[in-house]
């Protein structure tokens, strides 16, 4: 595979995030993105990190589509912004050596950024309370209808 | 409370007059007029908690609508009360007959004549399906009026900017509760007095 290098990123992102915990074991986030490299490079390497855990970038179909996900327990996952910096070789070779040092690993540069905004799972009950308000007033509804009918027939 | 005395014949008007009337009694119009307050102030909760309409920002339109329809909702008693008093009369008549009877002494059996008992009947039959009218009718304009609400609000007018809900919710509410009631009386539709 070829490896290029990215010159003066510009990136249309677009992200996902768990909205409903019920359903799920954990929450996912996944961020996908358009990048386009003012070199034309057209496959690079990328690697994200969020909150100190590092993941690859998988190359969409299309040529410029780049698509990140990790998950983490409901319990973990809070809601706010989280960063996802976005490494390439170089750079992303320089943070593993600064972990493995020990330094800062805040003073690498990434190539960009992502904001994600969580905005925290659902926990609730499985039926809507607006919904079950409204199937309850039905059913009391149709008894008094059905009193009126009785009482008019 | 049975009338007695000389102005039998007119006791007896009056009694099919107000059987047959659409007014209510004083007693009667508190009691809706109250309800309807109440129940029309019912939906101030849920658009102040639920979708954040300030209550001293919004207070005018609260209290339009709370008006509005407690007038609305009233009406709807009016009709609904009216239309099923007949039926439960009838319904009631036979039960009331034997109750009245039986409260009757002995003595006063032979006394009465046949006319004062039947017109002791008749109010009696008038009071009790009068009352039983009025708080069926509270009772089933009370259910009507909020599912709607909820439905209107929750699942019909979702999208749109809540300054609209209580506008449109309560007034379609209440205009609903009338027409059902504006009823069809031996085919055609009756007319409010």
């Amino acid at each position: 595979t070829n490896c290029e290098s990215c010159t003066d990123p510009v990136i249309t992102p677009s992200a996902y995030t768990t909205s409903d915990a019920v359903i799920s074991s954990e929450s996912v986030f996944i961020v996908e993105l358009s990048l386009a490299c003012a070199n034309g490079a057209q496959s690079v390497a990328l690697y994200a990190d969020v909150n100190g855990r590092q993941f690859p970038v998988t190359r969409g179909q299309d040529v410029g589509k780049y698509q990140v996900s990790w998950s983490m327990p409901h319990k973990q996952a809070s809601s706010g912004t989280y960063q996802v910096k976005f490494f390439d070789e170089e750079s992303y070779s320089s943070l593993r050596k600064a972990q493995r040092n020990n330094e800062d690993v805040d003073s690498i540069q990434p190539l960009f950024s992502v904001n994600v905004d969580h905005r925290g799972a659902w926990n609730g009950p499985w039926v809507a309370t607006e919904v079950m308000a409204a199937l309850i007033g039905i059913l009391v509804y149709y008894l008094a209808f059905s009193a009126k009918s009785t009482i008019q027939a | 409370m049975a009338p007695k005395g000389s102005s039998k014949q007119q006791s007896e008007e009056d009694l099919l007059l107000q059987d047959f009337s659409r007014n209510l009694s004083a007693k009667s119009s508190a009691l809706f007029y109250g309800n309807a307050l109440i129940v029309s102030a019912i939906p101030i909760w849920l658009f102040w908690r639920i979708w954040h309409m300030d209550l001293v920002q919004s207070a005018i339109l609260y209290a339009v609508m709370t008006l509005v329809s407690t007038y609305l909702v009233a009406f709807a008693y009016k009709n609904v009360k009216f239309v099923l008093k007949h039926k439960v009369a009838q319904k009631r008549e036979d039960a009331v007959s034997k109750e009245v009877t039986r409260k009757l002494s002995e003595a006063d059996n032979r006394k009465m004549s046949r006319k004062e008992k039947d017109e002791r009947i008749l109010w009696k039959k008038n009071e009790v399906a009068d009352y039983e009218a009025t708080t069926f009718s509270i009772f089933y304009n009370n259910t009507l009026f909020l599912v709607l609400v909820i439905i209107a609000s929750f699942f019909l007018l979702k999208n749109f900017n809540p300054t609209v809900y209580p506008l449109s919710t309560i007034m379609s509410n209440a205009y609903l509760g009338n027409i059902w009631v504006l009823n069809k009386v031996e085919g055609g539709w009756m007319v409010p007095n």
